[in-house]
């Protein structure tokens, strides 16, 4: 048996997990699938309109980011209290394969569940607001705002999404890998701060925002030349009296930029994570 | 001539100096169990408060070590250390031939510690042995099953609904089942009622064997009385006192006396009911019953006086 990483070890980990957890896991999914439903009846109720795409993309995106960065910040919940603390770190199990037992449950099993349970919401109530649109059209007769019909958004694609950000990556890419830096980030948070850990990771995510912000916004700027505007993180455009010019990085300046947002801060965020727990002391 | 012995004392002892190499290699390479745990100059603080200044300790299989000091001496800090969940600041633990702080599962295997303060989750005894039993590979259900029942738990509750005495032995119950090399209890009898506390001495004394060490800190030192084969005292961060049972009855004696020359001359005395309870130096090789709670108080109040009547 590999003192590092031993594959029956770390199944009988996750079955362990799942044991001690069960419960708390299906009745947090059950309170999502009933704060969604509450919300689309909501939205239902007040517009009887077909619920659009759009709106269907900011509520699974909304329900995913709180849920899962709540979830995110429990994931070393162990590690908050001495008593549980010493159960954790004693049990006959790598480090490796502890990590990744936890990382299993919070990314994978979370997103999974999250996407099926949102789905086992919205394609049935977007279908009644199809109805409810259909009824409401017909009796009120309304021609400015014609009845549309049902259309489940996909968010592993980018077909139904305009582009409204000015970067190389579609709406839903774009939340989704903003979403595993932040879902990464709180399971460091949980690693490090024992006590409130979603409220101080929320705190530090803040600041490394507004540190970039001020990197970007206030000293890129200064080395820009007058009339520059920072578009995005390759570009410049200059206001002219005669009309507008840019500035170009080469291309693959975009790509390593994107590929670091996409990969590089997830991972690096994790391994600090690791090594974090390695450290742990009680 | 010089080059002559020279090379007959390298042909003669090369072998030699080969199996010894090999020897040196192979105890290097391989966990050693000559001492359960070895700790050498351990040096210990939370943050400015020192707790250990260059500890040295050694825990041999086959004993049950009863690790006695007042609150805030390190007793806890100690069992936290030798388990791997504290890294010292500087100097060498070696518990089975592994160094704690690293955790691997090997190691992990072979320890079980039963601390103070514990959690159980909110689950049944059958899952707590098919999930949590499994990754102690010499784990007994036999035996653990027996100390369930010596202990008087019902089944069939889940862990949550049980009180926390029950809970206590339950966990002791599940340590002892694990036939972990190396048992370490802080604080056991906390929360135990009287009868559970006979029944712990009783279940302990019979679960010990050649291959396994113990190793409990308590401050209720009635507890352990008639269980533990050897006494260590820890104060301000060092040993004061290590000594086996067999030698502190052979060393010194724990009687009421009415004398007052001896009275005086006592390593310690406390007033009893009935005259005084006094510890003496052992001259005249009196067999007495050990009193840990006055051998505690001797020790602690008189720790020069008491350390002199060790010395040979």
């Amino acid at each position: 048996m590999s003192h590092a990483f031993d594959f029956s070890r770390w199944a009988l980990l996750v079955a362990r997990h799942w044991s001690e957890n069960r419960k708390r896991y299906l009745l947090s999914l059950l309170a999502i699938a009933g704060l969604l439903t509450g919300l689309y009846s909501f939205i239902i109720l007040a517009t009887h309109r077909t619920i659009r795409p759009n709106i269907q993309s900011i509520s699974y995106f909304f329900g995913l980011f709180l849920a899962g960065c709540l979830f995110a910040s429990t994931t070393f919940d162990e590690l908050s209290s001495a008593p549980r603390g010493i159960g954790y770190l004693l049990l006959p199990a790598s480090h490796l394969e502890k990590f990744l037992c936890h990382v299993f449950y919070t990314v994978i099993v979370f997103f999974v569940s999250y996407t099926l349970i949102f789905y086992l919401v919205d394609i049935p109530m977007v279908h009644l607001s199809e109805s409810v649109d259909l009824k409401w059209n017909s009796y009120a007769n309304v021609k400015d705002d014609p009845f549309v019909h049902a259309h489940v958004m996909n968010i592993f694609s980018n077909k139904d999404e305009m582009k409204v950000v000015p970067i190389p990556l579609d709406l839903n890419t774009y939340f989704l890998t903003a979403y595993f830096i932040a879902q990464a980030a709180f399971i460091l948070g949980s690693v490090y701060f024992s006590k409130y850990s979603f409220i101080k990771t929320t705190i530090w995510l803040f600041a490394l925002y507004f540190f970039v912000f001020i990197y970007f916004g206030l000293i890129l700027s200064r080395l820009a030349p007058e009339n520059a505007v920072y578009e995005s993180l390759s570009s410049w455009r200059l206001n002219a009296a005669d009309g507008q010019s840019y500035v170009l990085l080469p291309g693959w300046a975009d790509e390593v930029y994107y590929f670091t947002m996409k990969y590089v801060f997830t991972l690096v965020f994790l391994v600090i994570a690791y090594f974090r727990l390695r450290e742990k002391e009680i | 001539m010089a080059d002559g012995i020279k090379s007959i004392f390298l042909r003669n002892y090369l072998e030699d100096w080969i199996i010894i190499a090999t020897l040196v290699y192979y105890y290097n390479s391989t966990p050693h169990f000559f001492n359960m745990v070895a700790i050498s100059n351990l040096h210990f603080s939370y943050g400015r408060k020192k707790v250990f200044s260059g500890l040295d300790l050694r825990l041999e299989a086959g004993y049950i070590y009863g690790l006695l000091g007042k609150n805030g001496t390190g007793k806890s800090t100690l069992l936290r250390s030798i388990a791997g969940l504290l890294f010292p600041k500087q100097g060498m633990i070696d518990v089975l031939g592994f160094k704690p702080s690293n955790r691997r599962p090997a190691f992990l295997q072979d320890i079980y510690l039963v601390p103070e303060e514990f959690y159980l989750p909110d689950i049944s005894f059958e899952h707590l042995l098919k999930y949590q039993a499994a990754f102690y590979p010499k784990f007994s259900f036999n035996q653990f099953e027996k100390y369930i029942h010596e202990f008087d738990i019902p089944r069939g509750n889940s862990l949550q609904q049980m009180s926390y005495g029950q809970k206590k032995k339950v966990l002791i119950s599940f340590c002892l089942a694990s036939n972990a090399s190396l048992l370490l209890m802080d604080e056991p009898t906390n929360g135990l009622d009287i009868v559970s506390k006979g029944q712990f001495r009783k279940v302990l004394a019979g679960a010990l064997d050649e291959q396994k060490c113990i190793l409990i800190s308590t401050h209720q030192v009635k507890d352990l009385e008639s269980l533990i084969d050897r006494v260590t005292v820890i104060d301000e961060g060092q040993i004061l006192f290590d000594q086996t049972i067999q030698n502190i009855t052979k060393r010194l004696s724990f009687k009421i006396s009415f004398d007052q020359h001896e009275i005086q001359n006592a390593l310690y005395c406390e007033p009893a009911l009935r005259g005084n309870a006094i510890v003496t130096s052992n001259q005249a090789d009196e067999e007495s019953r050990l009193d840990l709670e006055l051998l505690y108080k001797a020790i602690v109040t008189n720790p020069r006086l008491v350390q002199a009547v060790f010395i040979p």
